[in-house]
């Protein structure tokens, strides 16, 4: 380490042998301008912007590909230097328009500061520029590529981070361009990333081209509420109106990447849908009401049914993407009124172990040290559309050399190379991990760094437990770290203060213990209490779940958005306050416990839902409420029970049997992950979330069928028949229909993994 | 879905031979060679068959079309079936490539970058082909034709419609 010493304009600076110049300079912010290099992309040194002067050299060299030397004596703004900057200037500003005032990047141009710092005040160039055609690439990136200058970094970007090269440089000399060469879409799901690497305006964001300027808006850091990365964001607000969203950097955390997905699902916030004014049904017609009426009616409500049915009668759910306060506030209010029916494990079947938790379900291990495992195994994860950011860690680590092993009820597309892909029949993960289980593997066997991960589709399996604990028999026999990859940004939160039936705040056991998610639904209550929650899309056995709301006497909803079936079946709507008109904490896979601010204000009346649990709590006359005056206050009361991550040891078996016959696979696509995804236009314009559309089926199933790509089926569940379109899909395994969960289409369906009937229509 | 079924088996075992001359990880090394022997046999390095390279040699469809785009050796449409390249730059410039040209043209009918209607001449100008001793020079198909004078240049059509 440090081991050699260099002089960068006059200051000595330590350095490490192998480092390029760049580096040491970036590091002792010492500015050389640069296109092409990106410190989290391969050097590819073709702009030769950063051309400096190193003493002994005949001619300046480019900083991004100059290894140091010990004694190495560099100049960034020597006359030499000055003057190979400025020529490389004047030859990039030959080709490259003078549209600045009509560019979506003007203001934030690397090629405009860079020009105003370094270059020339006029060209000597007067003949005419060349002009490259424009291409369609998708919903999400919008293209100008006369302003390219050909540095590749988005070349470098599918080829190394995304894994998939979409974009290339073709043609040589001046008729160089960058482009798709066919007319494709680009479909990565980090797709979004190329914009900000885009030093010029040739890649720019689509759904906000012409929205707005840099120095019109303002940035607040915020943490992305869909997954359990919790990748660290910087929202772009003008006049209280989100208008972007850009990575912010965290090494340990999103690198400088986010996904599309944090990067778009904004564009859901000012979507007509949302709710801004308290609401209740009064004789089956909505009144917008001011806050103390409605208040009044939601615990009028709440009361009677207590009062009529009891306590057991109510129950309660949140989503998976609530703040630490949100959680608290609510379990908190709800348990102060004797209510213990509480869970946000919406999606989850197989409850069976869930005593034999630990604190919070978490990964393990951390991002940056998946990257230097050696083996990693994928159980029921799509972990590539789940969490696209723990994706590309899993990317890198093949890239290291990983062996990559999984089983997994459908033959995902993975984009790198996997040893192992077992895809058991009628999704019988049991049977496919028991497999792999007794057939150990070489490369898993002599891995001396391996890790296990189980995502949302073996948590969400009806054997659940069981998957976990012969997981666990291949973590004991191979030595490998095991870990869980929850749903939403926050489950830990939600898990250590009480958000489920069985504990309280901190791991304490209940003493009255509730009922889960799915029993709540299943034995009909007569009140149900929704967090951020649209049953028909989030829980596990939709179609029973509305049933379940539309027969209840009384449904409140602290939402941020309201469902056409909401409108049936709640009788108060709260307008919550989404995730960026919010301060709170958010607790990732790995443990870290993020505290964010709110961006902006609420829109209209809406307001942070742990501020409307606790005045209900106050109108319910809950004595100790009082406590709770700020924000600080309920995170005070919550923090004590966050506690660091300890190792669970899975035994228990799942009571439930295996799925046997046509079994329907579902899995929340990326894109319907949330309610705040489901709104967002521009993320449902991809072709991912058009993809997951129809009933998919492989060739075998189609042919027993007697149908083709098109035709119509009838597939049923819960009694409810829904006529699809058929999709033919060879990842599929024989004795399965894969119907995605989530889309408003298929809410009256049932389960994943559950027996499906499908038939010619 | 992949088109690698449009190569045939014996092209398939001719890219394997190739790719078992590069380390394992270099897939991409036989891009050129699978490219040569398709531009070969069929004329012309089609999208199909640039698409059935690369899924054959797994390898990104984009890898392939940049090294097709690149290199003016490899036609991504049919030209025609003598494609003459005259090469224009400086030494044939000097030793009258421009003479040449006017004189194909004419006798063609063609500009630079057509092709004749009766699809057997495709012309086109291109640059330096190393022959700068011999110039003025072409290239047709993968006969070098040296020392051109128009009268040359006759013969040579001659012979070439002759042989169709």
């Amino acid at each position: 380490m440090n081991d050699t010493t260099i002089t960068i304009d006059g200051k000595e600076v330590a350095a490490e042998q192998g480092e390029m110049v760049i580096e040491v300079a970036d590091r002792e912010n010492i500015r050389i301008p640069r296109f092409c290099y990106h410190k989290n992309l391969s050097i590819a040194a073709n702009c030769r912007m950063c051309l400096v002067e190193v003493e002994k050299a005949p001619k300046p060299l480019p900083a991004c590909a100059t290894p140091i030397t010990d004694g190495m004596v560099v100049k960034t703004r020597s006359p030499i230097a000055l003057q190979a900057q400025k020529a490389v200037m004047e030859f990039l500003l030959i080709n490259h328009p003078l549209d600045c005032p009509v560019c979506d990047q003007g203001g934030e141009c690397e090629l405009q500061d860079i020009s105003m710092g370094y270059g020339e005040d006029v060209s000597r160039y007067n003949q005419g520029k060349r002009s490259v055609a424009d291409q369609d690439v998708g919903p999400l990136i919008e293209t100008f590529m006369t302003r390219c200058i050909h540095c590749t970094r988005c070349v470098r970007f599918g080829d190394e981070i995304s894994g998939m090269r979409e974009l290339g440089l073709v043609n040589r000399g001046e008729k160089s361009q960058i482009t798709t060469y066919v007319e494709k879409n680009i479909e990565s799901e980090l797709s979004g990333n190329i914009i900000d690497i885009c030093p010029v305006g040739a890649l720019t964001n689509k759904p906000f081209r012409f929205k707005a300027r840099t120095w019109e808006m303002k940035q607040h850091a915020t943490i992305a509420p869909h997954d359990c990365v919790g990748s660290n964001l910087m929202m772009h607000e003008r006049r209280n109106e989100v208008m972007r969203v850009v990575p912010a950097e965290n090494e340990a955390i999103n690198e400088t990447w986010i996904a599309d997905r944090d990067r778009y699902s904004h564009f859901a916030l000012y979507t007509p849908d949302r709710v801004t004014q308290p609401m209740i049904k009064v004789n089956d017609t909505w009144q917008t009401v001011d806050w103390a009426t409605a208040l009044e009616h939601t615990v009028a409500g709440l009361q009677t049914v207590i009062h009529k049915h009891g306590e057991k009668a109510v129950g309660a759910l949140a989503s998976q993407s609530e703040t630490v306060e949100n959680y608290y506030m609510f379990q908190y209010f709800l348990r102060s009124l004797g209510i213990n029916n509480i869970d946000h494990r919406l999606q989850q079947q197989d409850f069976s172990d869930q005593s034999a938790f630990p604190a919070y379900p978490h990964m393990g291990t951390t991002f940056e040290k998946i990257e230097e495992s050696d083996a990693v195994v994928l159980i029921g994860s799509h972990t590539r559309k789940e969490q696209p950011m723990l994706w590309h860690r899993l990317h890198k680590a093949s890239q290291n050399g990983a062996k990559m092993f999984a089983v997994n009820p459908v033959d995902f597309n993975l984009i790198f190379a996997f040893e192992k892909n077992i895809v058991p029949e009628s999704g019988d993960l049991v049977a496919g991990l028991t497999q792999l289980l007794e057939h150990i593997p070489e490369g898993l066997q002599s891995a001396t760094k391996p890790v296990i991960l189980l995502g949302a589709l073996a948590m969400n399996h009806p054997q659940a437990a069981t998957l976990r604990s012969l997981a666990q028999k291949l973590a004991d026999k191979i030595g490998a770290t095991l870990g869980l990859v929850t749903s939403g940004s926050n489950s830990a939160g939600a898990w250590l203060t009480g958000v489920v039936p069985h504990r309280l705040p901190g791991k304490q056991a209940a003493s009255n213990e509730g009922q889960d998610a799915q029993a709540m639904l299943q034995d009909q209550k007569q009140a149900y209490v929704l967090l951020n929650v649209e049953p028909e899309f989030d829980c596990a056995n939709t179609g029973q779940a509305l049933q379940a709301m539309n027969n209840a006497e009384f449904v409140l909803a602290v939402n941020t958005f309201t469902t056409d079936d909401m409108l049936q079946y709640a009788n108060v709507i709260l307008p919550a306050a989404p995730f960026n008109e919010i301060s709170g904490h958010m607790i990732n896979a790995q443990g870290d416990c993020q505290q964010f601010n709110a961006a902006i204000p609420p829109k209209g009346e809406s307001r942070p839902a742990w501020k409307i649990f606790r005045i209900l709590a106050q109108l319910c006359q809950i004595d100790e409420i009082a406590k709770f005056m700020t924000i600080a206050d309920v995170f005070e009361a919550a923090q004590q029970h966050i506690a660091e991550p300890e190792a669970a040891k899975w035994t228990a078996d799942s009571k439930n049997t295996a799925p046997r016959g046509t079994i329907r696979i579902a899995e929340m696509p990326i894109y319907a992950i949330d309610p705040i995804v489901r709104r967002a236009k521009p993320l449902q314009e991809t072709h991912d979330a058009t993809k997951v559309q129809g009933a998919h089926i492989n060739k075998a199933t189609a042919s027993g069928l007697q149908v083709n790509t098109g035709d119509a089926v009838i597939v049923s569940q819960n009694d409810n028949e829904i006529t699809l379109s058929v999709v033919i899909n060879d990842c599929l395994a024989d004795n399965t229909v894969y119907i995605a969960q989530g889309l408003a289409e298929h809410k009256t369906l049932g389960a994943a993994y559950a027996p499906i009937e499908i038939k010619r229509a | 879905m992949s088109d690698a079924y449009l190569l045939s088996d014996e092209l398939k075992k001719e890219i394997d031979h190739w790719v078992a001359k590069f380390p394992i990880d270099r897939k991409l090394s036989a891009v050129i060679p699978a490219m040569n022997m398709v531009q070969d046999l069929e004329q012309h390095v089609s999208e199909p068959m640039m698409d059935a390279i690369a899924d054959y040699l797994g390898v990104p469809r984009i890898a392939v079309y940049e090294v097709g785009t690149f290199y003016t050796m490899y036609d991504l449409k049919p030209r025609g079936k003598h494609r003459i390249d005259v090469c224009t730059n400086v030494s044939c410039m000097l030793r009258g490539s421009d003479e040449i040209m006017g004189h194909l043209k004419n006798r063609l009918g063609v500009d630079v970058g057509e092709t004749s209607k009766d699809d057997m001449f495709a012309l086109r100008s291109v640059e330096c082909l190393g022959s700068c001793g011999t110039a003025p020079m072409m290239q047709i198909g993968k006969d070098y034709h040296e020392n051109l004078t128009p009268k040359k240049v006759d013969e040579i059509l001659d012979k070439l419609k002759g042989e169709a």
